[in-house]
């Protein structure tokens, strides 16, 4: 049932407003990965960009896609936790660490180990519209941890100035999605965050991306 | 002004498929479907292009409320002419855009700052929702004027000749060149090939007018020449803007490349005086 409800949620809902109502360019789909363990770092400029990731790949295989999100936001009431769990299939992360002992990433593993593919923003929140901000090291304990798994770093744009953060006003604009090259743990975190910050920047100079003022 | 190499080399037929999808829509919504489904189609195309249009733009946050209230508009206008309420169609944008300027001078502030806006929506909302619901205008006109032609018979033939200009200056643009991959032009080139172009259309026209509309030859041949000289204008005013800003058909992941401006903006500068020389002349 509730794998219905998510599909129905997908074609009749999410889908026609990223693909019709909002439009989106895709460059180097090819380099999506086919099936997990795999993590997609992304950009996060605005709620959207969860749903557009998961919007790029095929419906059958839209269950193994697992977004990581802030507990205190995506699961802050009932309603909302039922929703992002069950429909969303988000992954919860404790930013605030409120348990002490407990690693925020321990259900992430989990999700890696069973072979999903991980929608993460190591960015930690929604910074301001269409500007990256500061990377935090969490990607690397994925990565570290799970070495089999690629890590694809994904550069977005548009998606801050259709729904940004501190307002409710969904505007359509154009939105391109740019995949990076697949990178694999080599033994070292700065070095692994280092060129996973790189990445980022070349894809972010490669297109006609103007500030956002 | 446009440099003829940015002309040239942006001038790809290839990389268009959401347009020229669009315009498949647009044929067949005349021909197949009710005159509302049409209307329906062309305001959602009028969308596209007035978004693809907002994407380029170098808009601010400040702005972002404008661009919805252009979007709202959009359904309106084309409620206006399904409804047959022509002079609210033809006077709501103008009026839109006029109150919009009262307002954003007697609030911002710079008064270049509001001017800056105006400019940019306004232009927008002019060209790719007043100028363009030309086209529905004719849909619906067309029935009216003349109880043999539909309108869908008007849309087919101004669509027919706006494609022909696109399609006709393109290959003149390339009709010198050995290396079709990497094509040098010469400006005199540019400007002959628009004259060839809109008399081409010229011609297009005289021979698929009179049996497309039961209009005389001569009719169809000036309506040719109108349509092909707007389209020119049109296809030159789209490319301008894309070139000022930097931006290359050809590269798909620039921002808000879905090809459809390329199409819509001949489409539009064209529609209203099509619209107009119907009116005086069939």
């Amino acid at each position: 049932m509730l794998k219905l409800i998510r599909y129905l949620v997908f074609v009749l809902i999410f889908c026609p407003v990223i693909h019709v109502v909002l439009g989106l360019t895709v460059r180097n789909r090819e380099r999506l990965p086919k099936h997990g363990p795999a993590i997609l770092a992304a950009n996060h400029n605005s709620h959207l960009d969860t749903a557009i990731l998961m919007c790029l790949f095929p419906l059958q295989r839209m269950a193994r896609v697992r977004p990581v999100g802030a507990t205190d936001y995506w699961f802050s009431n009932r309603w909302l936790a039922w929703f992002s769990g069950n429909v969303m299939g988000i992954i919860p992360i404790d930013r605030e660490r409120s348990e002490k002992g407990v690693d925020p990433l321990t259900p992430s593993y989990e999700a890696l180990a069973a072979g999903d593919i991980l929608i993460f923003f190591p960015e930690g929140s929604r910074g301001d519209p269409e500007q990256l901000s500061d990377f935090k090291a969490g990607i690397t304990l994925l990565a570290e941890r799970f070495p089999e798994a690629p890590v694809i770093p994904v550069f977005m744009y548009g998606t801050g100035k259709a729904l940004a953060k501190g307002t409710s006003l969904f505007v359509p604009f154009f939105c391109q999605v740019t995949i990076g090259q697949p990178m694999h743990w080599e033994g070292e975190r700065l070095g692994f965050m280092r060129r996973f910050k790189a990445q980022m920047r070349q894809m972010a100079a490669s297109g006609n991306f103007p500030v956002w003022q | 002004m446009i440099s003829v190499e940015k002309i040239a080399t942006m001038t790809r037929l290839d990389v268009r498929p959401l347009a020229w999808s669009l315009l498949a829509m647009l044929y067949l919504s005349a021909f197949l479907s009710s005159t509302t489904f049409a209307l329906v189609m062309l305001s959602f195309v009028s969308f596209q292009a007035f978004k693809e249009y907002c994407s380029i733009m170098p808009l601010r946050r400040a702005e972002r409320t404008l661009v919805m209230l252009g979007y709202l508009a959009i359904p309106v206008q084309f409620y206006w002419i399904g409804t047959h309420y022509y002079a609210l169609a033809l006077s709501f944008i103008p009026f839109l855009i006029f109150a919009l300027a009262a307002w954003l001078v007697s609030t911002y502030a710079t008064t270049a700052q509001a001017f800056n806006t105006i400019l940019k929506l306004g232009w927008g909302l002019f060209t790719l929702v007043f100028g363009f619901s030309h086209v529905g205008l004719l849909l619906v006109r067309g029935s009216a004027l003349d109880s043999l032609n539909s309108g869908g018979n008007y849309l087919l033939y101004l669509l027919l000749l706006v494609h022909a200009q696109l399609v006709l200056q393109a290959a003149l643009l390339r009709l010198r060149v050995n290396d079709w991959s990497r094509p040098v032009f010469h400006a005199s080139l540019v400007g002959l090939g628009g004259i060839l172009s809109i008399l081409g259309v010229g011609m297009v026209a005289w021979g698929v007018g009179p049996w497309l509309l039961e209009v005389t030859p001569l009719n169809a041949l000036v309506s040719g020449l109108l349509i092909g000289g707007c389209a020119y204008l049109g296809n030159v005013t789209v490319r301008s803007i894309q070139n000022a800003l930097e931006i290359n058909e050809a590269d798909r992941a620039l921002t808000g490349q879905g090809g459809i401006l390329l199409l819509i903006y001949p489409l539009a500068y064209a529609a209203p005086l099509f619209f107009y020389y119907v009116n005086l002349f069939f």
